[in-house]
């Protein structure tokens, strides 16, 4: 018999199961840390709200209907944390974001040893739609159509902040130039 | 400086957006061919097209960072105090105010980041430290009574204090759970949060531990002085499975 499904185990924790969460939480924490530190660009930022989504979760399991699956509705959670956290940040205005000058165009030796970090400034001075759209489908790798699920817009939004957010990533980056 | 008179690129007739739009299937198929037609008659929409793809692959490239063990640890312990039920509406007045549990928005608020200047932030740090010195002498938490008190709620509510004296040493640590033989808590389980408490009527020590499960931690009260040479187990509870 193979590893229980996402859903069996949501409804044996529902059941009163009590490894079934953590068991869950196990297969996704990794990557819901990726994602909201990606997002934050703040790791005791991302920590929080990780830990809020985890526990939101833990609390909304009875509410679960099945219209998404686990994965979905887990990250819609987490997403919409980060969501939050960056839409409170800004209201307060205590953390700018990063202020990324375009890099030079063209690569030397030493470009590649810094591209990790320079794309990681780079997506935090996206803004905040733009940044969540990217990190979803380009960092993480998500089908269009499941992150719109996510987000709960269009498939056509999400290409579109997508889109206009590579073109920014790009100019930073130093690949594109930015247009007038 | 640019010269003005260096002849440049035209531009060209397809913007970025545009490019960007098609790169990222957002056109319909009719325009999209048509888009596409054009970028391959024009070198600068080639080169557009090219950074793109540079970008997403860069993007793709990036590796999800590893969790750090201290934020693990504080999921764990967020989850175990869910699994531990709902906090009662007011805390019993003979036990006194519990802890303030920590909501991760509460413990850490970061001021503005403002920048003082470094004479200034010497003069007030230096003004903090004289009044501090005139007014406030340190004085240890009283202990915490446990008496009447859920052990599992008051535990899971010490997290992120360490008034645990010696015990905050690891190896000092490991030494007592060896001696004290908590039954299955690893003597290098991390220390999640400690205080002095009282337990029927007994000082003691309580320890919140990690077990590096997802959800579950360990609570274990030990007799004051337990270390490497001696400890007395007073309570143990594992939460979380």
């Amino acid at each position: 018999m193979g590893d229980p499904s996402d859903a069996d185990l949501l409804a044996a924790h529902r059941a009163g199961d009590q490894h079934a969460f953590g068991e869950l939480v196990a297969r996704y924490r990794n990557r819901m840390w990726g994602i909201a530190v990606r997002t934050l660009h703040h790791p005791e930022d991302a920590a929080d709200v990780v830990q809020e989504a985890l526990v939101a979760a833990y609390r909304r399991a009875g509410s679960y209907r099945g219209e998404a699956s686990v994965r979905t509705w887990l990250h819609r959670i987490l997403v919409n944390a980060c969501i939050d956290r960056l839409r409170q940040e800004r209201r307060k205005g205590t953390v700018p974001l990063a202020e990324v000058e375009p890099r030079t165009r063209g690569r030397d030796l030493a470009v590649d040893v810094v591209t990790r970090l320079s794309v990681v400034d780079a997506l935090a001075a996206l803004p905040a739609h733009q940044r969540v759209a990217v990190v979803l489908v380009d960092v993480q790798g998500w089908p269009v159509d499941e992150v719109a699920e996510v987000l709960e817009v269009p498939v056509g939004t999400v290409k579109s902040r997508c889109a206009r957010g590579r073109v920014r990533l790009g100019a930073l980056l130093g690949h594109l130039r930015e247009e007038e | 400086m640019t010269d003005r008179h260096e002849p440049t690129e035209p531009p060209s007739a397809l913007p970025s957006d545009l490019l960007a739009d098609l790169d990222a299937g957002l056109l319909d198929p009719a325009r999209a061919a048509e888009v596409r037609a054009a970028a391959d008659r024009d070198p600068h929409a080639a080169a557009v097209l090219a950074a793109l793809a540079t970008t997403r692959t860069e993007l793709g490239e990036l590796p999800d960072p590893p969790v750090p063990a201290e934020y693990a640890a504080r999921w764990d312990a967020a989850l175990a105090a869910e699994t531990a039920g709902p906090e009662p509406a007011a805390p019993s007045a003979e036990a006194g105010p519990l802890p303030r549990r920590l909501p991760s928005s509460d413990r850490r608020r970061r001021v503005p980041h403002r920048r003082m200047r470094p004479a200034l932030v010497a003069a007030v740090l230096l003004a903090a430290v004289v009044v501090a010195g005139v007014l406030w002498t340190p004085r240890e938490p009283a202990p915490l009574s446990l008496d009447g008190v859920d052990l599992a709620r008051a535990g899971l509510a010490v997290r992120g204090d360490f008034d645990v004296g010696d015990l905050s040493d690891p190896a000092w640590r490991a030494g007592c759970l060896r001696a004290a033989a908590p039954p299955g808590v690893a003597p290098g389980a991390p220390l999640l949060g400690g205080r002095d408490v009282v337990l029927d009527g007994r000082d003691g020590v309580l320890l919140l531990l990690g077990t590096g499960v997802v959800g579950r931690v360990h609570i274990v009260v030990v007799a004051p002085g337990c270390g490497p040479e001696s400890g007395e187990l007073l309570s143990a509870l594992t939460l979380g499975g």
